[in-house]
């Protein structure tokens, strides 16, 4: 949450004469603390008695905001950022944090004006580009999404959560090159973070290699055992790993490799069998690779099931 | 703080209310994967993919796309009809595979672009931690109706047909 903890440092209030104020910093001192041990729900009750005592202060709402953030109550994130604007509406890192709070609500047009609002404020904000390009990455815009991470890295080139993105999207795109070189960086920049080793596994899960990232993402859980998503994703590449799950893992893999996917397939295969019907060509390779085709259909059909039923029988570790 | 150009590509909006969560699924049923349709609707187009593809659009929060899917539909099975009776009076036996092959091609060309339409509301949702259903039993239901439906109109046409004779 590197980006909420921008607009703090433009007042530390040292020079500020009124005790009220030096209460108000000593919260927020204490909450950054709270927050960056973890402990959240003193975080947040330190910031919400120091509301009850000054409750016109922006940054007090903003701090509120940032522990509603990493709590996961998009709703309580939402008005505490709002309420920080209307003291003033100038704050791109408000803007910014409002608009993660509005993505993870579900309202991402909103979300898409707050970071619109964030960037208009401050051309040179990174990480509202990077934001700005998580928000676009998860609809589908993902050409979008590189640009604006790029200019995020030409004013941060050190950002790891930038490289950790731009690896997921290339990973996505097929450009296995480039998905690596920004997974590098992600982890050379943060190599204890779980989430570099996440985009790492992300990466070789593309690429063709479920063991290499099952590995991964085993690291990414030794740092981040409670993790929701990772341990979802663990289990999608466990699933992959299993012997009776493979050859559907390779399978899809390869459909997402071609163009026009398993409909180009299916046609090449019915063009096949057509030709051979047509002008009468008896080979007994055609007729196998066009059963191989017909079994391997029937076995996609129930490959779900097959490794769920293998899952139950035995269980990831 | 420097300023942003106001006509800076990156900083035009993208997103509509399309991509907002809050009305995909609302009436509690989850939309199908628009990838997965393309495949599973190709047996039962044009009648059968639409109907789906309509329900689709109702499912992600589209009421307005799902209509003018089915009007759509509508439109191109009368059109196909309207083909296929012009082909029967005229007795124009060797253009029969070529305007049945047009018509596959037009559909299936429709379907992806439909499902490209589809793709980023659905992705956007599923994102969110939303859970897609499965499409296996819809499409083979599409597929019987579509059967059903042109089995139907065929034997409309011949009685038709003989009534003018």
């Amino acid at each position: 949450m590197s980006l909420v903890k921008a607009p703090l440092m433009h007042d530390d209030g040292s020079n500020s004469p009124e005790a009220e104020t030096n209460a108000a910093d000593r919260a927020l001192t204490l909450a950054e603390a709270y927050l960056e041990s973890g402990r959240t729900e003193l975080a947040g009750r330190e910031i919400h008695s120091a509301l009850g005592a000054r409750p016109f202060d922006e940054r007090l709402h903003f701090m509120a905001g940032r522990i509603a953030l990493v709590r996961e109550e998009w709703d309580e994130a939402c008005k505490a950022f709002e309420q920080s604007l209307e003291l003033d509406p100038e704050q791109p890192g408000a803007n910014c944090g409002l608009a993660l709070a509005l993505m993870n609500a579900g309202r991402r047009t909103e979300a898409e004006q707050a970071v619109l609002r964030a960037l208009q404020l401050n051309a040179e904000f990174a990480w509202g580009y990077e934001v700005y390009a998580r928000l676009l990455y998860e609809t589908g815009h993902l050409k979008k999404a590189r640009k604006l991470l790029a200019k995020s890295l030409e004013l941060e080139p050190d950002s790891a959560s930038a490289h950790q993105l731009l690896s997921v999207i290339e990973a996505e795109r097929q450009d296995s090159e480039a998905a690596k070189r920004h997974a590098d960086l992600g982890l050379a920049h943060a190599p204890d973070e779980a989430s570099s080793h996440a985009a790492e596994a992300v990466r070789l899960y593309a690429a063709g290699h479920p063991f290499r990232a099952r590995a991964a993402i085993r690291e990414a859980l030794r740092i981040e055992p409670d993790s929701a998503p990772l341990r979802e994703f663990y289990a999608d590449v466990d699933r992959s790993c299993r012997w009776i799950y493979l050859p559907m893992y390779y399978w899809s893999w390869l459909v997402a490799r071609t163009p026009g996917g398993r409909v180009t397939i299916w046609f090449a295969f019915a063009a096949l069998y057509v030709v051979r019907r047509v002008y009468k060509v008896e080979s007994l390779l055609l007729d196998f690779v066009v059963l191989g085709y017909v079994i391997l259909m029937l076995y996609t059909w129930v490959a779900d099931m097959l490794v769920a039923l293998w899952i139950r029988l035995r269980p990831a570790r | 703080m420097p300023k942003a150009a106001p006509d800076d590509d990156l900083l035009k909006p993208t997103l509509d209310e399309r991509y907002d969560s809050a009305t995909v699924a609302a009436g509690g049923a989850a939309p199908w994967d628009p990838e997965s349709m393309v495949f599973a609707t190709f047996f039962s187009l044009p009648l059968g993919a639409g109907v789906l593809y309509a329900i689709n659009y109702r499912r992600l929060g589209q009421p307005r796309a799902a209509l003018f899917t089915l009007l759509g539909t509508c439109v191109f099975v009368l059109g196909a009809l309207a083909g296929a009776w012009w082909l029967t009076v005229d007795g124009a036996k060797a253009t029969r595979p070529y305007v049945r092959l047009a018509l596959t091609a037009l559909g299936f060309i429709t379907v992806t672009l439909l499902s490209r339409h589809q793709k980023g509301p659905f992705r956007a949702w599923s994102n969110a931690g939303g859970e897609a259903r499965s499409i296996t039993l819809a499409a083979v239901l599409a597929f019987v109706g579509n059967v059903l439906a042109f089995i139907l109109l065929a034997a409309l046409a011949v009685w038709l047909t003989d009534g003018s004779k």
